[in-house]
């Protein structure tokens, strides 16, 4: 089953890091990822693209536990990178990192 | 005023009055420092025994618990104390030195990114940039493992960011939105409906109503709904042992009258539980006629497993009390009742040897009500569950979620040193017992009176009982014969120490561990055959409850 997540953390040091892991140890696995973070707002936003066997609830909730994460939005209609980004540098983001994720082939 | 200046007086003011911690190069200005503080340093005698000791602390009185180790090892050594914290929601501050800023990532001696290694096992952590932020964050560390669901935060601490100057007064307002959730009125109306109309209702509590305190209103809630009530091994106490509603342990090594109940059962009132797969055995199976009502702090919990039909996602408090109302269940809790009185424990075993389980019920039996009994893990820690009687569940520490061999003897220390009045028996077996047995030391040097009741089959008996079972009676790596002389071990140490290998040395064992005056440890040859029944296989339903023929435990 493919999913599509929002997340909207605090920019605190590790966010991108437990965000990755929650969704690797739960059984989500990324295929694209793009994430940007917010100076101004203190924010870091990502959003990925991925497969699971499992409901996508089960990581929306396990995200929302951690710490630093302020809104999580599954499933819904995929933005364009370009125009999130560009809300984010509008508000004076300019630290973008954009790369994929190549997820295994061993997962299935 | 430096960092560690900062970080002692964070602890003072959260009122804490002991921390675990051992010393090293990197977390040396806060162990000089700790010479001042207002509370007491225990030095445990290895890491991971200062974790396990802060979480034995923190079970026992309900505050944070709180350890310091340096950076590289020290810090790896802690990390199955923090694993063990986390697993099972222990409220925990542990505090890593850390190479100094500028040294971080370039593989300096003792660094490893401790962060990194722990964020799969916290539930926060932090690396101290500033020494302006110290006090704050270390409150922050606070008020963050002891909210919600409790657990672990890690704060790794740079040594430069300790010497350095604090130049900002010492604040602390928290910044951070903390989860408030609470029971929707109509998910509280649909489970009263649900309560009302159910014929065969059963109570499955966890050990949620103990960490959030609320046994009082739990045992309020069953008094008055007359629900019976099966526990997991960490719920166990929540409802006294002795109550008539209660049935016992459900899963694995549950009684069989729970595990009964449980697939009878028409509505689970999950209370501060998980689901987890001890206690469910094969989930497809597990309570396959009962509606649930689940309630919890954390949200992430309610649906992971079963999908209930009704959520009371919040504190337990509010929606025990919303929900206490007096029902009839007649013919429902007296058909639990037969299970209960045809399902008793036996405690008759055949030959002259010690048998574990009758032990440990006559010791509950004989020991004062203030009394905690820490468990390792293994067999024994199996029998404590099911044979030693227990009044609350801050009186029962045992490592539930991790299975930490090891957890006892220091757990044991905590928890005597937050409850110095108590009667503190840390049960061991003899591979547990290794894992940690340097605290002995500990033990010695603070004059604790912890009674260590070891148990030895010179086996890893737990592995054993599985082997023998499921892998065709192909014995690996169990056999501990070559065991120490374990009551020479204690008395080098400095704790008496006694062996008791009949049955009728009973009694006068129990008279030993309870009546010394000090630490002791009563060592118990038991047979290296005995198992813990019942069982439910691997992935089998809680009804396939295995048994032996050769040691009758139930009838």
């Amino acid at each position: 089953m493919l999913f599509h997540a929002e997340v909207v953390a605090k920019n605190e040091e590790g966010a991108l890091e437990r965000i990755l892991r929650v969704c690797r140890h739960r059984g989500f696995w990324a295929h694209t990822l793009h994430a940007i973070t917010d100076p101004i707002e203190n924010r870091l936003l990502v959003e990925m693209e991925g497969e699971s066997d499992r409901s996508p609830l089960l990581l929306t909730r396990q995200l929302e536990k951690l710490c630093g994460v302020l809104e999580v939005t599954m499933g819904g209609k995929r933005r364009e990178a370009a125009v999130v980004a560009g809300e984010h540098e509008a508000r004076g983001c300019a630290n973008q990192v954009r790369r994929a994720v190549y997820a295994s082939g061993s997962h299935g | 005023m430096i960092g560690a200046d900062a970080i002692i007086r964070a602890i003072e003011d959260e009122g804490s009055d002991i921390v675990f911690g051992y010393p090293g190069g990197a977390i040396m200005p806060v162990f000089d420092r700790l010479l001042d503080a207002k509370f007491k340093l225990i030095l445990v005698r290895h890491e991971q025994g200062g974790a396990l000791a802060a979480d034995g602390y923190a079970r026992a009185t309900g505050k944070v618990g709180v350890c310091i180790a340096t950076s590289g090892p020290g810090a790896t050594n802690l990390v199955t104390g923090i694993a063990n914290a986390y697993l099972d929601s222990v409220p925990m501050v542990c505090i890593t030195g850390q190479v100094a800023s500028p040294f971080m990532g370039t593989d300096a001696f003792q660094e490893v990114d401790i962060f990194g290694m722990c964020l799969g096992v916290v539930k926060h952590s932090f690396i101290a940039r500033s020494a302006d932020e110290l006090y704050s964050l270390v409150r922050e560390a606070f008020a963050i493992a002891r909210s919600g669901r409790p657990g672990p935060v890690l704060i790794d601490l740079p040594k430069d960011i300790s010497v350095r100057e604090v130049q900002k007064p010492l604040l602390y307002e928290s910044s951070r939105q903390l989860p408030s959730v609470e029971s929707r009125e109509d998910s509280l109306d649909l489970a009263e409906i649900m309560l009302r109309e159910s014929f065969r209702p059963l109570i499955y509590v966890g050990g949620g109503v103990g960490i959030s305190q609320s046994v009082g209103v739990f045992r309020q809630f069953v008094n008055t709904t007359r629900i019976p009530v099966v526990s997991t091994l960490k719920g166990l106490g929540t409802l006294e042992t002795e109550h008539p509603l209660f049935l016992g342990m459900l899963g694995m090594h549950g009684l069989k009258a729970a595990n009964y109940a449980v697939q009878n059962c028409d509505l689970l009132i999950v209370v501060g539980a998980r689901f987890d797969d001890r206690a469910t055995g094969k989930l497809q199976e597990f309570a396959p006629h009962a509606k649930v009502i689940h309630m919890d702090i954390d949200p992430a919990e309610i649906g992971k497993l079963r999908a209930p039909q009704v959520s009371l996602c919040g504190p337990l408090v509010h929606s025990l009390e919303a929900l206490s109302m007096p029902l009839e269940k007649v013919d429902w809790l007296e058909q639990c009742l037969v299970w209960k009185e045809e399902h008793r424990w036996n405690y008759e075993a055949p030959g002259e040897g010690i048998y574990a389980p009758r032990l440990l019920q006559l010791c509950s039996r004989l020991v004062p009500r203030r009394t905690i009994v820490t468990a390792d893990v293994g067999q024994h820690q199996m029998w404590v569950a099911q044979h030693f009687a227990l009044n609350h569940p801050n009186d029962h520490l045992t490592s539930g979620g991790l299975g930490t061999m090891g957890f006892g003897l220091p757990a044991a220390i905590g928890a005597q040193l937050g409850d110095p009045d108590a009667l503190v028996i840390c049960v061991s077996g003899d591979g547990s017992i290794m894992m940690n047995i340097q605290e002995l030391a500990t033990l010695n040097r603070y004059k604790l009176p912890v009674k260590i009741l070891l148990f030895d089959n010179q086996r890893l008996g737990m592995v054993r009982q599985w082997q023998e079972l499921f892998f065709k009676e192909r014995y690996s790596a169990v056999d501990l014969s070559d065991n120490p002389d374990f009551v020479a071990v204690a008395k080098s140490f400095g704790i008496d120490a006694f062996m008791i290998e009949d049955r009728r040395e009973e009694i006068v064992g129990i008279d030993f561990l309870i009546n010394h005056s000090g630490p002791c440890l009563l060592h118990v040859k038991i047979d290296p055959q005995a198992n813990v029944w019942p069982l439910v296989p691997p992935g089998a339903s809680n009804t396939q409850m295995m048994e032996d023929s050769r040691h009758v435990v139930s009838r």
